[in-house]
């Protein structure tokens, strides 16, 4: 099975975030199929999406801070799940909060990573990701 | 002189002879003839059933006589071997004792042995005589009669009278002779009987047939009897009269020693019980003048109908009424209610009945001008006159300390509403601040999120503007591109120091144990390549020490002066940053000092507020945060920062923690 085909789930309600996320996966030469939940609700029906039988992605980047349902409610239920608990989930924020940091880790996020403001920062954080999904999604040899 | 006696007329007469002076044996008184011999012979004739004639007479003529015939027999007569010669003796009727009679002031006559030299009377024809005539150095002086010999002796003519104890005491007594003793025991003791005269053996058994019917009924005894009684008082009545006298003296003496001693007594009983009488009345005198005049406590006194008998000046003035008013009347028409009288009368039979002490309580009662009181009382009884009790009562009037109460009572509950009315305002302000606190929290969160996010757009855009379109701009639309990065980066910049010091205000503090200097080496530590590169001379003076604070808050203010040393030291040739501490008595006080640029003193306060600079950003670089969390978190921990400089002379930082 091709990495490179499956799909990257954003959860992200801020389209300019969206649009600069979608453009730094590029410029990374990334080139799996960006799908975005634009909030909570979203995110949720993913999940159920998944559960029906479609393609689930290699790797979550969830903003906390989401409309109606919050980006942690997200990642409880996420990590929650029989079968999709084992996706990786980058938690994608502007928030340094320690207590945030905090509850996503306790809930089982896999990485913790500040939004840079600075674009180049921002760059090399896509890249980061994708090297860690590429590493962690390997198959067995 | 003679007399006779004669007995019952019998068969044969007989004529006995008897002394006529020898009281109480045989003597003649009033012409009669008397004494226990006569008693005696009266006795036996009539036993004898003859006919006898007593004639009293001088004793030697009756011997005489008798053994000339003329006379049947002698009465009384001491029988001796000699006499026996002479005449025929009954069996004894009596027993005569003869002694030696001394003048009571002689003590050297002891007894017949040591009468040598002496003059001894006797009288004619009695043993005495005959006793004396045996011992040859004994002068011998013959008397007619008893009294004679007595008187001699008492004269001094005489040393000693020799004579039947039982004659020469009634001598003596009958003539009231003093003076006169009985030296030691009798010198003679001989049975007396009847002498009858020689020859008539039958006369004698017919005597001793009656004489031993006499012994056996008791008449003889009885006869002795009769006259020893006399014979005691006799022998004695000279002394009974001393030993009366001395008996009654020392009776009398002791009465009046007695007599003394109870009156003397008496007169002490006396004495004191004037002394204690005073003394009481002077007690009474000053208990009732205390009662009357102590102050502040009423006394008063109640018989058992409630009537007061007393009332002191006290009463007076809490209960308006004067002792004048007040006794005789009752509390119920004076301070009480007539139902509270009543009561209170019930009361004092109730104290009467239980023995027990009623109070302290406290009584409503009206003052004679109306005003309404309270008194604390306590009501006892004590036992009065006759079986009846007074009542004594004691008030204090604490009608102002129970409208001090109401009053404290009133303030305390007003206190009370005013705490409650506090708590309220104190518990919703508590939830405005939290709320307050919950929404500066919701802010920073918003800050941090919401004011990134179109920086992120804002550097993002302008970066892909100046990758994908910087051939097609000039120099011009490339520095403002640069620009506007710039601003964005120092507008997070911005946000970032605000999250951090609202994160500061809101986080926990978590007091610690910290030691110095290991504390600020491991955060020098973190600058010590910085220190390097730039040469900078770092002097350490911290006293080692323990001390209690918020770790991070202090890790936050320790960091910040040292950046701040680091930066205002940029320009400065041989830059020296000195980190300093020592302790004080209620703190401990650490110190960063530089040789930097410094600062005017007229604005120490303002470096400490937040996002205050005096420099230009682009000399010192910074958005004017940093002091400001010094502050911030020496401010949490109860501890302060304050700065000594001046422009182009260095700075020195102080960072005060409490013990």
């Amino acid at each position: 099975m091709n990495n490179c085909t499956k799909p990257i789930l954003l959860v992200e309600d801020n389209p300019v975030d969206v649009d600069l996320t979608r453009r730094a996966f590029v410029r990374q030469k990334v080139s799996n199929p960006i799908e975005v939940a634009r909030d909570g609700e979203e995110a949720l029906e993913w999940i159920r999406r998944w559960e029906a039988g479609a393609d689930r992605p290699v790797v979550i980047l969830l903003d906390l801070k989401l409309p109606r349902v919050s980006g942690l409610e997200v990642l409880r239920q996420l990590k929650t799940h029989p079968l999709f608990s084992t996706i990786p989930v980058v938690i994608l924020t502007t928030s340094s909060e320690d207590s945030d940091v905090k509850t996503a880790y306790e809930l089982g996020a896999n990485s913790y990573i500040v939004k840079p403001v600075d674009f180049d920062k921002f760059q090399q954080v896509v890249q980061q990701v994708e090297l860690y999904w590429n590493v962690i999604n390997e198959p067995p040899r | 002189m003679t007399a006779c006696a004669e007995s019952a007329p019998q068969a044969k007469q007989l004529l006995l002879l008897g002394d006529r002076d020898y009281p109480p044996v045989n003597f003649i008184e009033n012409g009669v003839a008397k004494g226990v011999m006569i008693d005696m012979v009266q006795a036996i004739s009539q036993a004898m059933g003859r006919h006898v004639t007593i004639e009293l007479t001088d004793w030697e003529d009756a011997q005489v006589k008798v053994q000339e015939g003329e006379a049947d027999g002698l009465i009384g007569m001491s029988v001796t071997e000699e006499r026996k010669k002479l005449f025929d003796f009954t069996a004894p009727v009596a027993k005569n004792e003869f002694s030696l009679f001394i003048r009571s002031t002689d003590t050297n006559i002891k007894d017949i042995n040591n009468l040598d030299g002496l003059t001894v009377a006797v009288t004619g024809g009695g043993l005495p005589r005959h006793f004396m005539e045996a011992r040859p150095g004994i002068r011998l002086v013959q008397v007619d009669t008893y009294l004679d010999g007595l008187r001699r002796l008492i004269d001094g003519r005489v040393d000693v009278f020799a004579a039947d104890r039982w004659v020469a005491a009634y001598a003596i007594q009958k003539n009231d002779i003093r003076g006169v003793k009985i030296a030691g025991t009798p010198f003679a003791s001989l049975p007396a009987a009847i002498a009858l005269r020689k020859g008539n053996p039958q006369l004698v058994g017919e005597f001793d047939k009656a004489i031993a019917g006499l012994q056996h009924n008791g008449t003889i005894g009885r006869i002795l009897d009769k006259w020893r009684p006399q014979e005691m008082v006799f022998l004695t009545q000279g002394r009974v009269r001393e030993i009366v006298v001395t008996t009654v003296s020392i009776f009398l003496l002791l009465i009046a020693v007695f007599m003394a001693v109870w009156i003397s007594a008496l007169k002490k009983q006396i004495r004191e019980r004037k002394k204690t009488g005073e003394a009481l009345r002077l007690s009474e005198d000053r208990l009732r003048a205390t009662i009357e005049n102590t102050p502040n406590v009423a006394v008063q006194w109640y018989d058992e109908q409630g009537q007061i008998q007393f009332w002191n000046r006290a009463s007076e003035h809490i209960f308006g009424w004067n002792a004048q008013e007040a006794i005789g009347r009752t509390l119920g028409q004076l301070i009480f209610t007539p139902e509270e009288g009543t009561a209170f009368r019930s009361m004092l039979q109730q104290i009467k009945q239980s023995g027990k002490t009623i109070g302290p309580r406290e009584y409503n009662f009206h003052r004679k001008d109306g005003a309404a009181g309270v008194c604390l009382s306590t009501i006892f009884g004590i036992p009065f006159e006759e079986g009846t009790s007074l009542f004594v009562c004691m008030d204090v009037d604490i009608t102002d300390r129970k409208q001090a109460d109401a009053e404290i009572r009133q303030l305390l509950d007003q206190v009370r509403q005013d705490a409650l009315e506090l708590e309220k305002h104190v518990a919703e302000r508590t939830a405005q601040l939290k709320a307050a606190n919950e929404q500066l929290e919701a802010f920073a969160y918003s800050v941090s999120h919401d004011l990134k996010a179109p920086l992120r757009g804002i550097d993002g855009y302008s970066r892909l503007l100046l990758q994908d379109y910087a051939p097609r701009l000039d120099d011009d639309g490339r520095f403002f591109i640069a620009t506007i990065r710039e601003s964005a980066q120092q507008m997070q910049q911005l946000i970032d120091d605000l999250l951090a010091y609202s994160r500061l205000e809101r986080r926990t503090l978590a007091i610690s144990a910290i030691q110095l200097p290991a504390f600020a080496d491991a955060i020098l530590e973190t600058f010590s390549s910085q220190l390097e590169s730039r040469g900078i001379i770092l002097k350490k003076t911290i006293n080692p020490a323990t001390i209690k604070a918020d770790a991070e808050g202090l890790g936050i203010a320790l960091r910040n002066l040292v950046d701040n040393a680091l930066k205002f030291t940029l320009n400065t040739p041989n830059p020296v940053i000195e980190i300093g501490g020592n302790e004080t008595e209620t703190s401990y006080i650490l110190w960063v000092r530089d040789n930097g640029i410094g600062f005017d003193m007229q604005y120490h306060d303002r470096i400490f507020e937040i996002f205050q600079r005096l420099q230009r950003v682009e000399e010192y670089p910074g958005t004017g945060i940093g002091l400001a969390l010094v502050n911030k978190s020496m401010e949490r921990m109860a501890g302060r920062a304050w700065a000594q400089s001046s422009v182009g002379m260095g700075a020195a930082f102080y960072l005060e923690v409490p013990r």
